[in-house]
């Protein structure tokens, strides 16, 4: 096998309030059930999710285009901390030598915040080919459509 | 020439943006899946479909889906349109350059 030059362009950060408690917020990320209500952007759905919320579980979900493609994602959790954090590696795809040409790692966690609580996402990457890192300048976009949806299903669990 | 400006325009609007160029170098590479391409990033699949139509618009790129996959790949002939106008300007400045050169040294001569 070549040496490759790793490339880990910048993580991405985002934050968030929830008029909820954090309990809520982690439910609504361990529980496909609820992911399925989210984990995707805007004009996306998210028709199967499978969610083994312990160290080495699945974290698999399906995300549907509005064209009716399908696009599987599998990833495995690292570490989860009930109500406080949990981060799970996502999914490669491998190529034909068996090779996976990235690695990302999402870390996410929860904190008391007034009323509610603060949730932060923090992804890090780590990608083998130069032109695959083009691909992130969607990422935060996508996140903030998919964090509204969040947004709405921790509003309707709450009640 | 002119009459293949208007999907010209769309050829360069298309490959005016590095995201879009960095898919193009990726699909050089090798036909690539939707999810492929978009891949590690799936919250990016949005814009990465929004560029993937430009560039299918522009030509540049094809699609063909086969069962639930969808494979893009480089189209050449697009390819080899640009390649024809960029050719055409350096031939059209290399004839003036040579035209030059033969006047100067004309000059050259008249002034021995």
């Amino acid at each position: 096998m070549t040496e490759k030059t790793i490339i880990r362009p910048e993580p991405l950060v985002i934050e968030r309030h929830f008029d909820a408690p954090r309990a809520i917020v982690f439910q609504a990320w361990t529980t496909a059930d609820h992911m399925k209500n989210w984990f995707s952007p805007e004009h996306f759905t998210t028709p199967e999710a499978v969610i083994e919320c312990r160290p080495g579980g699945r974290f698999d979900l399906c995300m549907q285009a509005p064209d009716g493609q399908k696009f599987w994602n599998h990833g495995r959790f690292i570490d989860v901390v009930e109500n406080e954090s949990l981060s799970f590696e996502a999914g490669a795809h491998v190529d034909d030598s068996g090779n996976a040409p990235f690695a990302v790692r999402t870390f996410v966690t929860f904190t008391d915040d007034g009323d509610g609580s603060l949730m932060s996402v923090r992804q890090e990457y780590e990608i083998y080919d130069e032109s695959a890192k083009a691909m992130i300048g969607g990422a935060p976009e996508g996140w903030r459509t998919t964090l509204d949806k969040l947004e709405h299903e921790v509003a309707r669990i709450n009640g | 020439m002119l009459n293949e400006s208007p999907s010209l325009d769309r050829v360069f609007h298309a490959l005016a943006d590095s995201t879009r160029r960095a898919m193009v170098e990726r699909l050089a590479l090798r036909p690539m899946s939707v999810s492929e391409l978009a891949s590690p990033f799936a919250m990016s699949l949005p814009a990465v479909m929004q560029h993937l139509a430009v560039l299918e618009e522009s030509g540049l790129v094809r699609s063909h889906k086969a069962g639930r996959v969808r494979t893009c790949r480089i189209d050449t002939e697009t390819f080899g349109r640009v390649e024809r106008w960029t050719a055409d300007c350096r031939s059209e400045w290399e004839g003036r350059l040579d035209k030059l050169e033969d006047y100067v040294n004309t000059l050259k001569g008249q002034q021995k």
